[in-house]
């Protein structure tokens, strides 16, 4: 696990995860270049789809053991996690 | 018959019409929700609405020609013939009956307030041939403001085998569109504002069609959905605009969060995508310091007490350039140690203090804006306890390394979705309180007017909002973002809007105001106005950009009484005036 990869939020919810193979951290996944194609089945294997990993921005759902081999790869950038919004509507 | 129980003008229709026939009905139909024509052989009907017990059952009233819309509840809408009003009344559980009534509200001043008849009128346009596609709560599909014209459903939350851009959820088309419901409401609102059909309530563009993405609203599963709605646009050849009117203040505010750059990424011509400014103007939530070399700054910040704050979280940012150390002081006086920035360590350290656990993240810069992210997390003390420990607490920021000022920035946010925690004293700042994905550079972001203070609701009575008339809303959230770059861009109506009523949904009864419309406001409103607008432009133009767009609302947009081309952070550049479009 690089964690100079991956931003404040991410590293607080590492802290939390009880199973390291459970898939629970959602993610974005800012890549630097697009991934070899040695890496492409290694994302599959994550559950990101090879037309979704083109992007230099990409999401993903990964485990805490996933989020580490991800963060070994040198094309990853940063890794942040997913935040909640909310709607921005009211009944006054 | 329970005559009792009829509010009194449908009672004196109904006895008009036992007395006169259809011919009777006719003064009153201007009023109510009557449907009746001369000649024609089916009976007159009504639209009513009716107060009942939550839990009365009225479903076998359909044989005797009484529509119930809700299967519970205790304020419904039915539409009946007039002959049927009989054996409604009769029901036990059914205490009153009122006809909904033709109201002169929201949406149909607010179009007015920005000249937006005389532009369609002028053009003739109604959106025809783009796509408005919404991730929001859902859309009632049933709702006849949208009859035909919901292509696609990418519902999120359904279990399924997902789409090309995320392998979750189910997409839905035709019959199957039904299996997706709205029941928070907002969705089936906000896409009426954008393009539902009504003779009084309807929406800015009613012609175009729609692709809603039901979302779990994590901006993640947010920009998968931007991404599926321009791919199936373009699938279709046809120009699309995105109205996101969510938000929340985890981001840096400075336009360089995952979603916001996404949304620039996709955006380009005939991708438009538009974002809500945020409801929080009244609300202390934003606080700067600048803090000294070697000195100390402590925002202090309320837990409200009652109960209801079971986490709180600060989000600070400030220059890579500068390097702080974050400690935390609670109201009793308890204070964690200082902590540094610890790049590659590790940053995350839990400190569980006599009234509160805390935790403290301060990692290094973040690679993509070159700044440094500080998170401090606050919990109950123990499991026991409900909420963070209310009264003042202290954030206490020290200067270690000083080269690009000490500015620091801070957002609260807690558990009550609700900015129940709030800062006080000097470092209180009312302003960058947009943030992402409002704070993408290519979306168009939109602050709210407001166009309409009183309504009288559907069980008649006079309601009024503490709401300056004609006037920026105050609720509506104060750019620039964090860095100076100019946002909100634009305003637009937002309080209060009529717009549809997801029958899935709850409502208080005063928000009611006709059969299948509410009321609601907040720059939520406000958006889907604007992404309307945009699908007028895009059926004129179906290859503008957002600078395109930018650049029309720039020349069309002024704040009243000031020179035009003005900028606010409450405004932007101003309200949208439409004659000139």
């Amino acid at each position: 696990m690089d964690r100079t990869k991956i931003d404040a939020p991410l590293v607080a919810a590492l802290d939390d995860v009880k199973d390291p193979e459970e898939r629970g951290l959602l993610v974005f996944v800012h890549a630097s270049g697009s991934p070899p194609a040695d890496d492409l089945r290694f994302l599959e294997e994550l559950g990101v789809a090879a037309q979704a990993a083109t992007k230099p921005i990409f999401t993903a759902t990964l485990s805490a053991n996933g989020l580490g081999q991800l963060t070994d790869r040198p094309w990853v950038r940063y890794v942040r996690l997913s935040s909640k919004l909310r709607l921005v509507g009211r009944s006054p | 018959m329970k005559p009792e129980k009829l509010a009194p003008g449908l009672l004196g229709a109904f006895e008009d019409f036992q007395r006169e026939g259809v011919t009777g009905l006719a003064r009153h139909a201007r009023a109510m929700g009557l449907v009746a024509a001369e000649n024609v052989p089916k009976p007159p009907r009504a639209i009513v609405f009716v107060h009942c017990d939550h839990g009365a059952r009225l479903d076998h009233l359909a044989s005797l020609d009484v529509r119930v819309n809700q299967p519970q509840g205790g304020l419904r809408t039915a539409y009946l013939s007039l002959s049927s009003l009989s054996a409604l009344s009769d029901e036990p559980g059914v205490h009153r009956i009122l006809p909904s009534r033709y109201l002169r509200l929201s949406m149909d001043v607010a179009p007015g307030a920005v000249h937006l008849p005389a532009f369609r009128t002028r053009t003739g346009m109604t959106g025809r041939g783009v796509v408005v596609g919404v991730v929001d709560s859902g859309i009632d599909t049933a709702h006849p403001a949208f009859a035909g014209r919901i292509l696609r459903v990418w519902d999120q939350v359904l279990p399924g085998a997902g789409v090309p851009e995320g392998g979750y959820g189910m997409e839905l088309t035709g019959a199957a569109l039904a299996s997706s419901t709205d029941t928070h409401g907002h969705g089936t609102h906000v896409a009426g504002i954008a393009a539902g059909v009504h003779a009084t309530y309807g929406g800015v563009a009613p012609g175009a069609d729609i692709i809603m993405v039901k979302s779990d609203l994590q901006d993640a599963h947010i920009a998968d959905g931007v991404r599926y709605i321009f791919r199936v646009a373009g699938e279709l050849h046809r120009p699309a605009v995105v109205n996101l009117s969510l938000g929340a203040h985890w981001d840096a505010h400075d336009g360089t969060d995952s979603l916001s750059q996404i949304i620039d990424a996709e955006s380009g011509p005939g991708k438009i995508v538009c974002c809500a400014a945020g409801n929080e103007g009244n609300d202390n939530l934003h606080a700067r310091a600048t803090v000294p070399a070697g000195g100390t700054r402590t925002p202090r910040f309320r837990v409200p007490a009652g109960g209801a704050v079971r986490w709180a979280v600060l989000n600070g940012w400030y220059s890579g350039q500068d390097r702080m150390e974050v400690s935390i002081q609670s109201p009793g006086g308890f204070a964690t140690p200082y902590q540094a920035v610890s790049p590659g360590a590790a940053p995350a350290v839990a400190h569980a203090l006599p009234d509160a656990q805390v935790r403290i993240t301060t990692p290094g810069p973040d690679p993509i804006n070159g700044d440094h992210q500080f998170l401090v997390e606050l919990q109950p003390r123990n499991q026991l306890a409900p909420s963070v420990t209310a009264g003042v607490w202290r954030l206490r920021l020290r200067g270690a390394h000083l080269a690009a000022g000490g500015v620091v920035d801070v957002w609260a946010l807690d558990s009550t979705g609700d900015s129940a925690v709030q800062f006080t004293g000097s470092s209180v700042s009312d302003s960058l309180k947009i943030g992402s994905p409002g704070t993408s550079r290519s979306a168009v972001t939109v602050a709210s007017y407001t166009t309409k203070v009183s309504w009288t609701d559907a069980g008649g009575t006079p309601r009024h909002l503490g709401l300056l008339l004609n006037d920026i809303s105050d609720f509506s959230s104060e750019g620039p973002l964090r860095g100076g770059r100019r946002k909100p861009d634009a305003t637009a109506p937002g309080a209060m809007i009529a717009a549809p009523l997801s029958s899935a949904s709850a409502v208080r009864p005063e928000m009611v105001v006709a059969a299948g419309y509410r009321l609601m406001a907040g720059t939520s409103m406000a958006t889907p106005f604007v992404s309307g607008l945009v699908a007028l432009f895009l059926e004129r133009n179906p290859h503008l950009d957002p600078a395109g767009v930018k650049a029309l609302l720039a020349a069309n947009c002024r704040i009243p009484g000031r020179p035009a081309g003005t900028f606010d952070p409450k405004w932007g550049l101003g309200l949208i005036d439409a004659t000139a479009l």
